[in-house]
């Protein structure tokens, strides 16, 4: 293994600063895609990322809809919502206003 | 073309001047050594890369784990100001598991599985009442749901753990694969439950809740009752017929017990029912579209049994039609926050439910909807 990792690189680079024949190309091919392969296996088995959870980042919308008109509002979710929750009156008829929806819009990450 | 193909091939030979037998014996011995690593170490290096994935996915678990249990103790310090510390009860919960009935004598098997299932029920709303004694009724039933969430992202990474260390420990193949095949699958699936966690503590509306979203939309303006366990239903009068609304109790995270109130409804309405129909959400395939809705025969209701096999068996005895009303939505989607695409499906599945109760149910008959689902972030209309 010793060997494999270290003389037979050494004399390969030897050997393929000395001459340029097309033999010389092919061993270097090889040697480079063994080094690669060495330093990537290295690189992996040393690095050891530490994961972390994140949610899926979603902003979530709640639509107010009046009873008796076509009045509409979209605001930010707030704890307690719920669809069909009586939230006031409405600002334009004084009706009952409630909550028709809650949906989320995937955010972009930024 | 071919000058360049011979060109190359010549390059290959001993060029004049060079010191042919050494280069012939490094040529072919490299070759040998390549052909002899692939032999012995390919498997290895293989085997080494699987269990890299293994560990990746697993440590990523371990995190969506662990945040996951902290956004549980949180919630149940918020809502449910415990006296004591609720993280260790919270631990010791995560290794809770039912053991399913034996099915090598199939004979009451739905029975004893609901059995069970209620036993399993009663054993979450214990925990929720000891370690949030002062939550509302809907905080707790938030909490039960959060909990299930909980419990099911810290499974999914107990497992991908136990095969990742049997395969080091091991170093066996097979058992390293059937993991790493399936990581694809289970990372969604774990990220779909870790993803359901902040709508469960928060309150929101989930994919899973357009089944009761219809039924509401339904019965809104009517009153409604309770009937069976955790469910309520409404009267709503419809062109001469009568519909039966029924769903989960709204607002918390509920999905109580559909196929036992439809059997008692369609028992108290069988001289007049026509027909049962329900509303779930259904995952979709892929290609498909989210909030697409289809219409089918049978009960859309995606519980272990018991509670389709009553509603199946209700419909079978009263020879009353069964119908399906599905909305389509990815695994991912039936447990985050419901999106747009599902919350406007909820209008369409609705005008469906009115187009079959049109063409199926005479006027002056009855026909029962039920809205299957988590009613979470919903209320009742």
């Amino acid at each position: 293994m010793v060997n494999f990792v270290a003389v037979i690189p050494v004399k390969g680079l030897i050997w393929c600063a000395q001459g340029e024949t097309g033999l010389d190309m092919l061993m270097q091919y090889l040697l480079i895609m063994l080094l690669l392969l060495f330093v990537v296996s290295m690189f992996l088995s040393l690095t050891r990322r530490r994961a972390e959870a994140f949610a899926k980042a979603v902003r979530t919308v709640t639509v107010l809809r009046c009873e008796n008109c076509d009045y509409k509002e979209e605001r930010e979710f707030q704890v307690g919502d719920y669809v069909f929750k009586r939230i006031g009156e409405c600002i334009k008829c004084k009706g009952g206003l409630y909550i028709s929806m809650i949906y989320g819009v995937p955010e972009k990450p930024s | 073309m071919v000058i360049a193909i011979f060109s190359g091939i010549w390059q290959l030979l001993p060029q004049p001047g060079g010191d042919y037998a050494t280069y012939l014996i490094t040529y072919v011995l490299t070759f040998v050594l390549f052909v002899l690593i692939w032999m012995f170490l390919g498997q290895r290096y293989q085997l080494y890369m699987w269990l890299r994935e293994a560990e990746k996915a697993t440590f990523r678990l371990e995190a969506m784990a662990k945040k996951s249990r902290e956004i549980l103790v949180s919630t149940i310090r918020e809502v449910g100001k415990p006296n004591s510390d609720p993280f260790d009860e919270v631990n010791k919960f995560m290794d809770f598991f039912v053991i399913e009935p034996v099915e090598r004598d199939p004979f009451g098997v739905l029975k004893r599985l609901e059995h069970l299932l209620d036993v399993e029920r009663e054993k979450f709303k214990d925990v929720v009442a000891k370690i949030a004694p002062k939550a509302s009724n809907e905080d707790r039933a938030n909490l039960e749901a959060l909990f299930a969430a909980t419990h099911a992202v810290n499974y999914i990474y107990k497992v991908v753990r136990h095969y990742t260390i049997l395969g080091k420990k091991t170093k066996s193949m097979l058992v390293i694969m059937q993991i790493v095949y399936n990581i694809p699958l289970i990372m969604k699936m774990a990220e779909a439950y870790f993803n359901a966690l902040d709508p469960f503590a928060k309150g929101k509306p989930i994919g899973d809740s357009v089944g009761p979203l219809v039924a509401a939309k339904l019965m809104k303006g009517y009153p409604c009752k309770g009937v069976g366990d955790e469910m309520v239903v409404a009267e709503v009068p419809f062109e001469g017929r009568l519909l039966v609304v029924v769903k989960a109790d709204g607002p918390g995270g509920r999905v109580g017990k559909p196929g036992e109130a439809v059997a008692k409804l369609a028992q108290q309405y069988k001289e007049k029912l026509k027909r049962i129909i329900t509303v779930d959400a259904a995952v979709k395939m892929e290609g498909e579209n989210s909030g697409q809705i289809a219409e089918g025969v049978g009960a859309a209701i995606g519980d272990p049994g018991p509670e389709k096999y009553k509603i199946e068996q209700v419909a079978l005895e009263l020879g009353v039609g069964l119908d399906a009303i599905i909305v389509k939505q990815g695994f991912d989607e039936a447990l985050s926050v419901m999106r747009k695409e599902i919350a406007d499906a909820a209008e369409k599945a609705v005008e469906s439910v009115k187009k079959v109760v049109r063409e199926k149910v005479v006027e002056g008959g009855v026909a029962i909807v039920a809205g299957i689902g988590n009613t979470v972030g919903v209320g009742n209309g």
